[in-house]
C-alpha cells in the first residue's frame, strides 16, 4: 500500500512552478521569505534559543558532563514519572478518541444548524482557560464536592471518596481539556467524505455497520491520526491541569520540570528532564509517521 | 442477468412544504432503457433517489418485478446505481471497488475474482485492477463505476447524469458503450439526464418531466414528431411558437388567424380549442419553408429576413412575421452547396404546411 505516496508526488509535481519564468500561483522567493520572517524570528528568539539554552544547561550545569542524565536514569522515581507521563498521555489519547469519535460522527451526520450547535458546545471549553476548567474539576471532585454529595445523598457511600489529587482525576480533567483536539480533525475528515460514497455503499448492499467499517472509518483515519497525535503530544507536556488536580502520587514530567526550575532552581536537571521529554515526543512523532506511511495514503498530518 | 420491470404508481414527494414530484406513474418494461429527461428542478433526480431508496415517497408505490420496494432499505433493493460523480471509494483499488457489492453479498473469494475479471473485460479495463480511482481518467472512473454497479447482476440499473462531467467526445463514446453493455446484459435502465440529445440517442423511451409532473412518455421519435403539449414540443428539439386564434371551420378545414391579414388552414382533428379561442401554433425550424415573395397565397405569411446564418450543415434564417408583434421565426434548411440564398432585409413568403403545424391550447406551460 505504498501507491498513495505516488499520487502525492504526482500532484506535487503539478503544483511546481514552470522551469522558465514565474508561476502566477506562487509568490517570488523574496516575498515569501519576507512573509515568513516574523514567525521565524519569533520562533528563533522565543523558542529555539531558550529551549536550546535549557537543553544545553543539562550538559553544563552545575559542571560539564552527563551527571544530570545519570541521576535521571539512576533514580527510579524519575523513571517512574516518565513512564507514568507516557501512560497517562496514552490513556488520555485513548479516552479522547473513545469519547470524541462518536461526537465527530454525530456532528458530521447532523443537520447543519444542529451540527453548528454541537460544534459550539465542543469549542466553548476551548475558549475557557485550562486553569478555570481545572478548578471546575476541583469543585466537582473535592471531598465535599458534587460527586461525593450526590453519592452520599443516595446512600451509596458512608464517607467521602478520595477523588481529587489522584491519577484518575488527572486523566479525567486532561481528557476534558483535550477532547476538542480529537473531535475537530476527525470531524473535518468525516465532513470531507462525499455523501454519495455512503449512498453508493448502501446501494451496493452495505448495511449501516458495513458503511461505517469499510467507508467512513478508513476514510476518517487521517483525522483520527491527527487527533491522536495532537492529544498525545499535548498530554505529554501538560502542566496546569496535572499540577492542580494531581497529587504527589500522580506527578508528571511537566510538573516535575516546573518544580526543578521554580522550587529547587536546578536548571541543569530541569534541562535534562526537558531533553528526555523532547526526545520521547520526537520518537513518538516519528513512530506515528512510520505507521502512517504504511496505512494507505494517510500522510500530511504528522 | 435478466432485467425486471420497474413500476412507479402515483408517486408524490414533498420536501418541506414544496411538492417536487406530483402524481407520477411510469411503467418501465423489463430490459428497457428509459430516460427521465427534464430541466433542473423537474423532479427527475428525486424520482431516481426514490427508486434507489435514498428518499421515500409521501404517497404511491414503487415496485421492481413483483417486489414492492417502496420502503425497503437501500441495501436490500438489489438495484444498481451509477452516480454523477462516480462515487468510487478512493481508498480501494479498482478491483476492490468492483468486488465491494460481491463482498457485501458474501460471495466466495474465487467467484469474486472471476466476476471482477469478467466485469473488467466488459468495461475494457483489463490491466487496471490494481490502480486507485485517482489514478484513472474521468472516463475510466465512470467505467469502473458502471462495472461496480453491474457486477452483482442487479435486474435494474439507475444512472444519475453519469456522463455530465465528461467532455463531448468521451461522452459520445461512452453513450455507445453503455448502450452496448445494456443490450448485452438485458438490464433495465432508468437514466436521468437533462441532455435531450443524450436521451434521444440512448433511450427506448423517454419520460419528460417538468415541475415534478410527467409531461409525456414515449419513444424518442414520438416525442419529437408528436408532442402532446407545448412543453414537450419546446423542450425536445427546436420549436417556433406563434400565437393564433381559431376562427372556425371552413369546408372541412380549420381556419386559424395568425395576423390581421393572414390565416392558416389545417386539419380540424388537430385543433385543441373551440371556435373563437386563442391557441399556440408550433412549427419546427426545418418545417418552415421560406421563398422569395411572389404575392399572396393562403398558407403564406409575409415576413422580412432579420438574419441569415451558416451553421455548417445548414442555413438558419430568422424571419420577422409581418403584423405579428415582432415575433421572429427560425427556419432551417440543408446547406447543399452554393451560397446563402437570402440576405437580411429581403421580404419573403413564409409557408406553413398544414401537416407540419402542431396546435396547443394557449395557456399551456412552455419550455424556457
Amino acid at each position: 500500500m505504498t501507491k498513495p505516496m505516488k499520487i502525492r508526488s504526482l500532484t506535487g509535481r503539478a503544483a511546481a512552478p514552470m522551469p522558465n519564468g514565474l508561476s502566477a500561483r506562487q509568490y517570488p522567493l523574496g516575498l515569501s521569505l519576507l512573509l515568513i520572517a516574523p514567525l521565524f524570528l519569533l520562533l528563533g528568539f522565543g523558542f529555539i534559543y531558550p529551549v536550546g539554552r535549557l537543553l544545553g544547561q543539562s550538559f553544563f550545569a552545575p559542571e560539564l558532563g552527563l551527571d544530570n542524565y545519570r541521576r535521571l536514569l539512576e533514580t527510579s522515581l524519575y523513571l517512574r514519572v516518565l513512564i507514568r507521563t507516557i501512560t497517562v498521555a496514552f490513556v488520555v489519547m485513548s479516552a479522547s478518541l473513545a469519547i470524541g469519535y462518536p461526537v465527530a460522527l454525530a456532528m458530521a451526520r447532523l443537520r447543519r444548524d444542529l451540527s453548528s450547535l454541537v460544534m459550539a458546545c465542543v469549542l466553548l471549553p476551548l475558549w475557557t482557560s485550562a486553569l478555570v476548567r481545572s478548578y471546575a474539576w476541583i469543585v466537582i471532585l473535592q471531598r465535599r464536592g458534587l460527586v461525593n454529595d450526590v453519592l452520599s445523598g443516595l446512600g451509596l457511600i458512608s464517607e467521602p471518596l478520595k477523588l481529587l489529587y489522584t491519577e484518575g482525576a488527572v486523566i479525567l480533567a486532561m481528557t476534558h481539556v483535550l477532547v476538542p483536539f480529537m473531535i475537530l480533525p476527525i470531524y473535518g475528515a468525516l465532513r470531507a467524505i462525499p455523501p454519495d460514497l455512503v449512498q453508493a455503499a448502501r446501494n451496493l448492499g452495505a448495511d449501516r455497520v458495513n458503511v461505517f467499517i469499510r467507508i467512513l472509518l478508513p476514510l476518517s483515519l487521517p483525522g483520527v491520526f491527527a487527533g491522536c497525535l495532537m492529544t498525545f503530544i499535548l498530554a505529554l507536556g501538560f502542566y496546569v491541569t496535572p499540577a492542580l488536580v494531581g497529587g504527589p502520587s500522580s506527578l508528571l514530567m511537566a510538573t516535575l520540570i516546573g518544580q526543578q526550575t521554580t522550587e529547587t532552581l536546578d536548571w541543569g536537571f530541569a534541562g535534562a528532564l526537558s531533553t528526555v521529554l523532547l526526545l520521547v515526543t520526537l520518537l513518538i512523532v516519528i513512530l506515528f509517521r512510520k505507521v502512517l506511511s504504511h496505512s494507505r495514503g494517510i500522510s500530511n498530518v504528522a | 442477468m435478466k432485467g425486471e420491470a420497474v413500476t412507479l404508481e402515483q408517486i408524490d414527494k414533498n420536501f418541506a412544504k414544496t411538492a417536487v414530484v406530483r402524481n407520477v406513474s411510469i411503467a418501465v418494461q423489463a430490459g428497457e432503457f428509459l430516460s427521465l429527461l427534464g430541466p433542473s428542478g423537474s423532479g427527475k433526480t428525486t424520482l431516481l433517489m426514490m427508486i434507489a431508496g435514498f428518499e421515500t415517497p409521501n404517497r404511491g408505490r414503487i415496485s421492481v418485478g413483483a417486489r414492492d420496494i417502496t420502503f425497503e432499505a437501500p441495501n436490500k433493493r438489489d438495484v444498481g446505481m451509477v452516480f454523477q460523480k462516480y462515487a468510487l471509494f478512493p481508498h480501494m483499488t479498482v478491483a476492490q471497488n468492483i468486488a465491494f457489492p460481491l463482498r457485501m453479498r458474501r460471495f466466495g473469494k474465487a467467484e469474486i475474482s472471476d466476476r471482477v475479471d469478467a466485469m473488467l473485460a466488459t468495461v475494457q479495463l483489463e490491466g487496471f485492477a490494481d490502480r486507485l480511482p485517482l489514478q484513472l481518467s474521468g472516463g475510466q472512473q465512470q467505467r469502473v463505476a458502471l462495472a461496480r454497479a453491474l457486477v452483482a447482476e442487479p435486474p435494474v440499473l439507475l444512472m444519475d447524469e453519469p456522463l455530465s462531467a465528461l467532455d463531448k467526445k468521451l461522452r459520445e463514446t461512452l453513450q455507445i458503450e453503455i448502450k452496448r453493455i445494456q443490450k448485452n446484459l438485458a438490464v433495465t435502465v432508468v437514466y436521468v439526464t437533462h441532455d435531450q440529445e443524450e436521451a434521444l440517442t440512448m433511450s427506448d423511451r423517454i419520460a419528460v418531466m417538468a415541475d415534478g409532473e410527467l409531461m409525456q412518455i414515449g419513444a424518442p421519435t414520438d416525442l419529437y414528431h408528436r408532442p402532446t403539449n407545448a412543453f414537450v414540443a419546446g423542450f425536445i428539439g427546436k420549436m417556433n411558437f406563434l400565437d393564433g386564434e381559431y376562427l372556425g371551420q371552413d369546408g372541412g378545414e380549420a381556419v386559424i388567424r395568425l395576423t390581421e391579414t393572414a390565416t392558416l388552414k389545417c386539419p380540424v382533428s388537430t385543433v385543441p380549442a373551440a371556435a373563437g379561442q386563442r391557441l399556440t401554433i408550433a412549427i419546427r425550424p426545418e418545417d418552415v419553408a421560406v421563398r422569395q415573395c411572389d404575392g399572396f397565397s393562403p398558407q403564406c405569411v409575409r415576413g422580412r429576413i432579420e438574419a441569415a446564418l451558416f451553421v455548417g450543415a445548414a442555413y438558419v434564417i430568422l424571419v420577422a412575421i409581418e403584423g405579428h408583434s415582432g415575433k421572429v421565426l427560425e427556419a432551417r434548411f440543408a446547406a447543399t452547396g452554393g451560397s446563402q440564398p437570402f440576405v437580411p432585409g429581403d421580404t419573403v413568403d413564409v409557408i406553413f404546411e398544414p401537416h407540419a403545424l402542431k396546435l396547443f391550447a394557449s395557456q399551456q406551460r412552455q419550455a424556457a
